[in-house]
């Protein structure tokens, strides 16, 4: 049985309003949920798990039909959806009334259920979020049921539970508890990094496309099998970009061109399709600053973090200053453990007062 | 402290160069470019290091002016001097990849540490700006009165907030005003654009919220159509009640006609067959009666006639002649002839006027065959009219239920849209509300503008603080000094609190303006030898005073070398003249000299 285990899709989304590549974004989430299905239509699985949050918001009837035509076009792969805390049911929500295609198992419960799908000899568990939050456990009831809950005529059968949450807010999960009910994998989904918490049996999805710049690294979806009694699974990247934090490492002989010719060349180097959140650091010339304005239009840029910080010698000029203003306005920040501001602040003032001084 | 020996080992232009110190008055001699500089700043960096700056300053700073070209690891020197009774040499190395000290009490054979304070000790916590601003004194630089008023000025200004002369406080307030407004500009930027997304945003709710506005619109546009379509419905069912009605109505009327003629009819002929009878009987009678009346008639034109014949005897008997006898009796005889013709036609016309029934049968019977015929014409009108009827009828619901149900089905598209775009409008004003949250986080500029608030702060209270705990004194300090250096000419200095400085004399308040260069340099030699002793009160420093005098005339550096010579600590005149020399032999003073080269 080859399974497609995917999370948090956000159709619908638009990310980074504002930027040039809104738009585009927009787009490109669909792209790469149609991609997926267009694998499946290739490669064939016989099951799409899909751990919530396939929407960004509620879904628009003319949404669910795009997605009912894709679920179409994959009749032999059974389609298992919940809805996660983006797309949960609201009263009015169009998830409970859309008519789905055949293959299509909607587990819009909102407590864990299970179904049994013969031709494939497995068992999917499940429950939607019908409201934004769940702060209660409402996995916890799979730790007593259980055993029970997997006591079914076809002992052998595949177990899987597709579950949405895991933080505080959004049903906490005792992972290890969870680990021990016996599901032989769970499909996991809402934290946007993919992650595989036990080998070949627990693992978030994550984001098929990435949302925000706090979204870094790779992105896509899992892809198992379940042979012999034995789940194996990997993540496969298919995300069309990439957030990523490149760290730009400035000396005293940089300057503003030198330091734009430097970005260009790293983003380059990463991918020019990728979108970057930027952070200087190192000793910059004391008389220079960074126009991070016009840095920020040297390509996909979503944020430019200037942690540089002026080249000065604060135990020397201590010394040679002490008595004098100079000398008092450095001692009068602590010495360790300054806040930003703090530092900040004696930056400006010295900058000012070395200044003042012919 | 007193300053004993210090040796160059390779430090500049000197080499191996030694020179021993008196604790009290030394002069120095030199012409330019002999080493005085050199001499003075290897001293200094004796007392505080050469450390190699970073950066851009690098270039010109001084460990690069005094690295010897050749022989770099041997770029030191050593330095002997006396404080506390005690005599302690202090040796270095100012390779920038590993400089070195070592401090080492001759006296009792300690070796101290220069890393941890020990040095500072000695110089009594002497910083590098304050020995600039105390123990090393170069002369003023403007060249024009003004500029050494302003000048002057400007150092006490300074001094008096910052312990350092050389220190601009203003212009550094001034400059971190400046940063402020950058940064403020730098944080309306950013939130033209944010607030340009949240309008964009915005923008995009207006535009669903107003499709949502026309789809609801149309809808109820919709709802209206319908009912009107409704109402028509019913006028026209109405219309056609109506004239259904008036069809059976004109039915109804059309068979009463027909039956009451049908009535007619029979009762025409029943009293037909009376009048028939009648007829006869009215016959007989009249048979009978003409009978009479003829009788009655002859008798009665009998009587007139004979009347008229009478009468016209009598008008014969009457009348004058022949002629009118026979125009009566001709008269009366015509009359009578006509009175016969008269009744005898009068009798036959009266039997005429009664018809004779047998006669018209003939053209009735023709006449009832066409009313059936037309009958069956209109029956069968009549009934293609119902059909008609009925058939627009069946047309007209056909086509109202049509209308209907594309306005039903609209409706629905409509609503369907409702729902879309009310679940839409809800997605995008979240998203809205998102941004928005995540917006009050990001203002990066505003932890620069506080920074900048901060220093400002720090500086102008620090710079308060200076100036109470320095100002009185050094006033005082000034006055005493100058009052000596001038030989009770000046009395005290004055001070306002926008600096103007003015002194007084026995007599006079002079403003500093109104001095001579001389007298200003005087005003200037006691204010840093004040300062020198205000902050080296515990260990009194050596005091190195460059070309100081050279703008002085004989009586002024007479009165200053004197007053030096009197002075506890050991003084260093560096000089390129020869009038200190002369002038100390002069008033045999106690001095050394040293003459470089």
């Amino acid at each position: 049985m080859k399974f497609v285990h995917i999370a948090d899709v956000h159709l619908g989304a638009a990310p980074d309003v504002g930027y040039p590549w809104n738009e585009t974004r927009q787009q490109e989430i669909w792209d790469s949920f149609r991609r997926v299905i267009d694998g499946i239509k290739e490669e064939g699985a016989d099951l799409l798990l899909i751990s919530g949050d396939l929407f960004h918001g509620q879904p628009l009837v003319r949404e669910l039909k795009e997605v009912a035509y894709l679920f179409e076009g994959i009749p032999g792969t059974t389609v298992v959806l919940i809805a996660g805390n983006h797309d949960y049911l609201k009263a009015d929500s169009h998830y409970r009334t859309f008519a789905w295609p055949e293959n299509v198992i909607c587990l819009w419960e909102d407590h864990c259920v299970s179904r049994y799908i013969p031709h494939i000899y497995t068992y999917v568990y499940g429950m939607s979020y019908v409201n934004r939050e769940i702060l209660e456990p409402v996995y916890n009831q799979t730790y007593d049921d259980g055993a029970t809950l997997l006591e079914s005529e076809h002992a052998d059968a595949c177990h899987i539970l597709v579950a949405h949450g895991g933080d505080e807010k959004h049903i906490p999960i005792n992972m290890r508890k969870l680990a021990d009910v016996g599901f032989d994998y769970i499909a996991l989904g809402h934290i946007h990094k993919p992650q595989i918490l036990q080998e070949n049996a627990i693992a978030y999805a994550g984001v098929l496309e990435p949302l925000d710049k706090n979204d870094i690294g790779k992105h896509g979806y899992i892809k198992g099998v379940f042979e012999n009694g034995k789940i194996s699974a990997h993540f496969v990247e298919a995300a069309c970009r990439s957030y990523c934090h490149e760290e730009i490492q400035i000396d005293t002989a940089t300057t503003q061109l030198s330091l734009a010719d430097r970005i260009r060349e790293r983003m380059q180097a990463c991918g020019a399709d990728n979108i970057y959140k930027l952070t200087l650091t190192g000793y910059r010339d004391a008389d220079v600053t960074f126009a991070l304005p016009q840095l920020k239009t040297l390509g996909n840029i979503v944020e430019i973090v200037d942690e540089t910080q002026p080249d000065y010698d604060f135990d020397r000029l201590s010394e040679q200053y002490e008595g004098t203003l100079i000398g008092k306005f450095i001692d009068s920040f602590p010495k360790e453990g300054r806040t930003r501001v703090e530092s900040k602040a004696l930056y400006y003032g010295l900058q000012a007062m070395l200044e003042a001084k012919e | 402290m007193i300053l004993k020996d210090v040796t160059a080992k390779n430090f500049g232009q000197f080499q191996d160069k030694t020179i021993t110190f008196d604790p009290g008055l030394n002069v120095i001699y030199g012409e330019n470019e002999s080493g005085k500089t050199t001499l003075h700043t290897f001293i200094r960096g004796m007392l505080f290091g050469i450390r190699k700056l970073r950066g851009r300053a690098a270039k010109t700073d001084v460990y690069s002016r005094y690295e010897p070209w050749e022989n770099e690891h041997y770029y030191a020197g050593s330095m002997r001097m006396e404080s506390g009774g005690k005599t302690f040499r202090l040796s270095r190395s100012f390779q920038k990849t590993k400089p070195k000290s070592e401090l080492i009490c001759e006296t009792d054979g300690e070796t101290l540490s220069v890393e941890h304070g020990d040095l500072d000790m000695l110089l009594g916590g002497m910083s590098e700006t304050v020995y600039d601003n105390t123990v090393s004194i170069g002369q003023l630089k403007s060249q024009t009165d003004d500029g050494l008023v302003v000048e002057l000025r400007n150092y006490m200004a300074n001094y008096q907030g910052s312990g350092d002369g050389d220190l601009n406080i203003q212009e550094a307030l001034d400059t971190l005003k400046k940063r402020k407004k950058e940064q403020e500009t730098l944080k309306r930027q950013g939130e033209q654009e944010r607030e340009s997304r949240k309008r964009e945003l915005s923008t995009h709710i207006d535009y669903i919220q107003d499709e949502l506005e026309d789809a609801k619109r149309s809808l109820s546009q919709k709802q209206n159509e319908i009912l009107r379509v409704e109402a028509q419905q019913r006028r026209e069912e109405e219309r056609r009640q109506a004239e259904l009605a008036k069809m059976q109505e004109q039915e109804r009327l059309e068979q009463q006609k027909k039956e009451d003629q049908e009535q007619q009819r029979l009762e025409a002929e029943r009293q037909q067959a009376a009048a028939e009878s009648q007829r006869k009987i009215a016959e007989q009678k009249v048979a009978q009666q003409r009978q009479n009346a003829e009788n009655m008639h002859n008798s009665r034109r009998m009587a007139v006639t004979v009347a008229i014949a009478v009468l016209a005897f009598i008008g014969c008997m009457f009348a004058p002649d022949m002629m009118w006898k026979t125009v009566i009796i001709v008269a009366a005889a015509v009359v009578i002839l006509a009175l016969f013709i008269i009744s005898n036609r009068k009798w036959k016309k009266s039997p005429k006027s009664v018809p004779e029934p047998e006669e018209e049968t003939e053209p009735e019977r023709a006449e009832v065959e066409t009313d059936i015929l037309e009958a069956a014409q209109k029956e069968l009108e009549e009934q293609q009219r119902l059909e008609a009827l009925q058939r627009e009828k069946e047309e007209q619901q056909r086509q109202r239920m049509l209308e209907k149900e594309k306005l039903r089905w609209s409706m629905e598209r409509y609503q369907e849209d409702i729902q879309e775009k009310t679940i839409q409008l809800e997605n995008v004003q979240e998203d809205y509300q998102v941004y928005c949250e995540a917006e009050i986080q990001a203002s990066p500029e505003e932890e620069d503008l506080q920074a900048i608030q901060m220093a400002t702060q720090h500086i102008a209270d620090i710079a308060v603080a200076m100036q109470q705990a320095i100002g009185e004194e050094l006033k005082t300090r000034m006055s005493e000094i100058l009052c000596e250096l001038t030989e009770g000419r000046y009395e005290k200095i004055q001070i306002d609190e926008n600096f103007n400085m003015g002194v007084h004399s026995s007599e006079h308040y002079i403003p500093l303006e109104h001095l001579s260069r001389g007298t200003i340099e005087q005003v200037y030699f006691a204010l840093r030898m004040a300062v020198s002793q205000i902050l080296c009160e515990d260990e009194p420093m050596p005091v190195l005073l460059d070309d100081v005098f050279a703008m002085y005339d004989e009586k002024r550096l007479m009165q200053a070398l004197r007053w030096l010579a009197k002075q506890k600590q050991q003084v260093l005149i560096f000089t390129c003249h020869k009038r200190e020399k002369e002038l100390l032999d002069k008033m045999q003073l106690n001095y050394s000299y040293h003459s470089l080269r």
